[in-house]
């Protein structure tokens, strides 16, 4: 059956990493710190779902595909635009929005529709 | 048209009306429900209330907006960037013949729609309404034809397994999904995006509207309509290991139940065979199943051994996916599986010599081992390795009954799509959930808009909207029931540990009991935040309850099949029985709870098998493997 054997995190192989996400909206802007446990090739989505569901669930941040497609999880980590289902959590990090002036909460932003956001976004017109 | 020009909205445009929901705009419409006094802070009017704006739902949309009815499109998510339109990796099956005459490609003359129709109906285990798969077939070349006219470019062509002629054109479901949107937005459809509808509103004549949560403001809107057409897709979310996005969580198929609606073959949730199990990253990525469709592979058990031999001794990996996932879930359910609990997929067949030449042996997306937006050589340097793998729930096959117009039983409630059912039967064939998308889409879309133009705007029913709003209102009170995210993991723990891949009798009604007492603890979710904007945790409080209202319906279905055909394998009753069970399983609700009744197939051109069989033999196994 499925689950029944999905890896549980054994404390040998995760270690812990300490993340600050800029959260907030509009003029609003605090440093919420996070110190989560991470196991070997885990995404930052993975570690922020970590934070919603095992540490703080007020955080917000939106995403879809998880595999580096939809573009719904674009952000910015240590100030690089990213996908953070595509990015792995190597260290200690920074994440903050995508963009100040779309944002809508903490990491989620109104990403202008259809438009070229990363260089790799090759359908986009 | 819109005969109730009064009752028509000041605003239909979707920008103004997100500005207006952000209180950015003084427009505001003095509605009905404000005249009412009741907890609804927006209402729009339109001709057809369309739900869901990716793959099938912007097909729908177009079809309304071309015949001149005002639609209105909202998505749970980004339009574009949500939905699992999406992720298809991108074939769009039409027979061969069709691709060979109209498109161009090296297709085989000896296809036909028929052909097609026949192959679906064997690989769907002889349950599709046969039809349904009839127009399936024959409409999906004109449907692609418009794709291209529209500005989809074919980037290839393939033959996948269970296909006995090359079917499968080849569009990215990313370069899919945004032509439809720049069409959606070329044709002017007002598109509400981020709006989660929670419930339908009906009354004796049928559907009227819905009330949707706007998830950027936390206002509740109440959406009056026509007609409705749900285009949510499946329910894969349900399931701890999934390929599908975030927003699969069943919604139309929970809200049509909980309107009237009848589901059919709810036992059969397609799971994909090879999908990454480690590392998390990847985890649910599909990558090793495209890389086993396209490339010899081994399938193997902890021991070595490639089980599929058990199974389907001709075809082996090249299987169709029901087959190969069963077998993969017996395998670990019987302590032969991975490390991580999965399986193994292994290239070490193959000489390291020709494995230097690997990355050009992937077409179009997943040429340089590029598997969606990963660059997999990163995670796996040598391919020396077996990649560790497993199922995950990849597709809905069954889902909202409906006629060849698209019509579920409550009238003016249409459906299409992902999470419809009788189309595919039991098991779906690679590639033609993009082509169910546009043919179903545009079918629903026009057979709602004549329905809307000889039809009214009602009023809804006050109590019932009071009853929908009361759902949004207990997350925003204090309670001291299991938080949000605590019942959404015990959800997907009663579908990986009780319901699973393969099911037996014990554990499924060991499932029942744990979603009764789930389920009383719905009214009682405990939620954090209440900040209005973006509130992840309301959103997942309304998510769990259809997400639970589906698995219900999944594990009822189940017990109720009592043999093993397409995607479900019931390991007390491991034969398929022609005699017993070409049936159909519909089920509803009402308020003295299911009732399930059996319903026979629907035949047209192929006659059904008789006797029973060995799991996985369809019956005509003279048929050249390829």
């Amino acid at each position: 059956m499925v689950g029944k054997g999905t890896r549980i995190v054994s404390p040998d192989k995760a270690r812990v990493i300490t993340v600050q996400v800029r959260r907030g909206s509009g003029d609003e802007n605090r440093l919420a710190v996070y110190e989560v446990p991470v196991e070997p090739g885990q995404s930052v989505l993975g570690v922020l779902q970590y934070i919603y569901d095992h540490l703080d669930p007020t955080l917000t941040f939106s995403c879809s595909c998880r595999i580096g497609l939809c573009s719904a999880c674009l952000m910015r980590v240590n100030g690089k635009a990213v996908r953070a289902c595509t990015t792995l959590a190597e260290g200690d990090m920074l994440i903050e929005p995508y963009s100040d002036d779309a944002r809508i909460r903490d990491l989620v932003v109104h990403l202008p529709r259809l438009a070229k956001l990363m260089p790799d976004d090759e359908s986009s017109g | 048209m819109y005969a109730d020009k009064d009752k028509k909205p000041v605003i239909t445009n979707p920008e103004n009306i997100t500005r207006a929901l952000r209180g950015e705009t003084g427009t505001r419409i003095i509605p009905w429900s404000r005249a009412m006094n009741l907890p609804i802070e927006e209402e729009i009017c339109c001709d057809v209330l369309v739900i869901g704006t990716e793959g099938t739902g912007a097909r729908a949309s177009i079809e309304v907006a071309g015949r001149g009815v005002d639609v209105l499109a909202v998505t749970k998510g980004f339009l574009a960037r949500s939905g699992a339109t999406l992720t298809a990796d991108g074939e769009i099956d039409v027979d061969s013949r069709s691709a060979r005459e109209i498109f161009g490609v090296e297709g085989s003359l000896d296809d036909s729609p028929e052909q097609f129709a026949r192959d679906m109906i064997r690989e769907g285990d002889y349950l599709a309404d046969q039809r349904l798969v009839a127009i399936h077939t024959e409409e999906a070349p004109a449907r692609v034809k418009e794709l291209l006219d529209w500005g989809a470019r074919l980037e290839g062509f393939i033959h996948a397994p269970g296909h006995t002629y090359p079917r499968g054109l080849w569009i990215p479901g990313l370069k899919l999904a945004r032509l439809l949107a720049r069409r959606l937005r070329s044709v002017g459809i007002s598109v509400l995006e981020n709006a989660m509808v929670v419930d339908l509103l009906r009354d004796a004549e049928g559907v009227l509207g819905a009330v949707a949560l706007h998830i950027p403001t936390g206002r509740l809107l109440l959406l009056r309509s026509r007609a409705v057409v749900l285009a949510t897709g499946g329910a894969m979310r349900v399931f701890p290991l999934t390929t599908a996005p975030e927003e699969l969580t069943g919604d139309g198929l929970a809200i049509a139940l909980r309107c009237g609606a009848a589901l059919q073959d709810m036992e059969f949730p397609m799971f994909l065979p090879y999908t990454f199990l480690t590392p998390p990253a990847l985890r649910g990525a599909t990558f090793p199943y495209d890389v086993s469709t396209l490339l010899e592979v081994h399938a193997l058990n902890r021991r070595g051994e490639r089980y599929m031999a058990h199974w389907d001794p001709h075809r082996l990996e090249k299987s169709t996916r029901d087959i190969n996932s069963v077998a993969a879930a017996m395998e670990i359910r019987a302590g032969r599986g991975s490390q991580a609990g999965g399986t193994y997929l292994s290239f070490k067949h193959l000489p390291p010599n020709l494995l230097e030449f690997s990355a050009e042996w992937f077409p179009g997306n997943l040429r340089n081992w590029r598997g969606a937006g990963f660059q997999l050589r990163d995670f796996f340097p040598s391919l020396e390795e077996a990649w560790e793998v497993t199922p995950a729930c990849h597709f809905w096959n069954g889902g909202l009954k409906i006629d060849e117009r698209c019509r579920t039983i409550v009238p003016g409630l249409f459906a299409a799509g992902e999470g419809t059912a009788g189309i595919h039967g039991a098991n779906r064939l690679a590639g033609n959930a993009l082509t169910m998308t546009q043919v179903w889409g545009k079918r629903a879309g026009s057979f709602a808009a004549a329905f809307a133009e000889s039809s009214k705007l009602r009023e809804p029913d006050r109590a019932q909207v009071e009853e929908v709003a009361r759902k949004v209102l207990r997350l925003r009170s204090p309670v001291s029931g299991p938080s949000v995210v605590e019942v959404r993991q015990e959800i997907r723990r009663i579908a990986g540990e009780m319901v699973g891949i393969v099911r037996e009798e014990e554990s499924l009604s060991q499932a029942l009991t744990a979603i009764s007492d789930l389920r009383d603890q719905l009214p009682r979710q405990r939620v954090q935040s209440q900040n209005p904007c973006f509130n992840r945790e309301w959103v997942e409080g309304l998510q769990n309850e259809n997400m639970l209202d589906v698995l219900e319906a999944v594990v009822r279905a189940s017990l109720a099949r009592r043999e093993s055909r397409g995607a479900l394998y019931r390991v007390d009753y491991p034969f398929t029985d022609d005699d017993r069970w070409l049936r159909n399983l519909v089920l509803q609700r009402d308020d003295a709870g299911w009732t399930i009744r059996e319903e026979p197939v629907q035949e047209l051109s192929v006659s059904l098998p008789q006797g029973k069989r060995a799991y996985g033999r369809k019956g005509d196994e003279d048929r050249v493997p390829r």
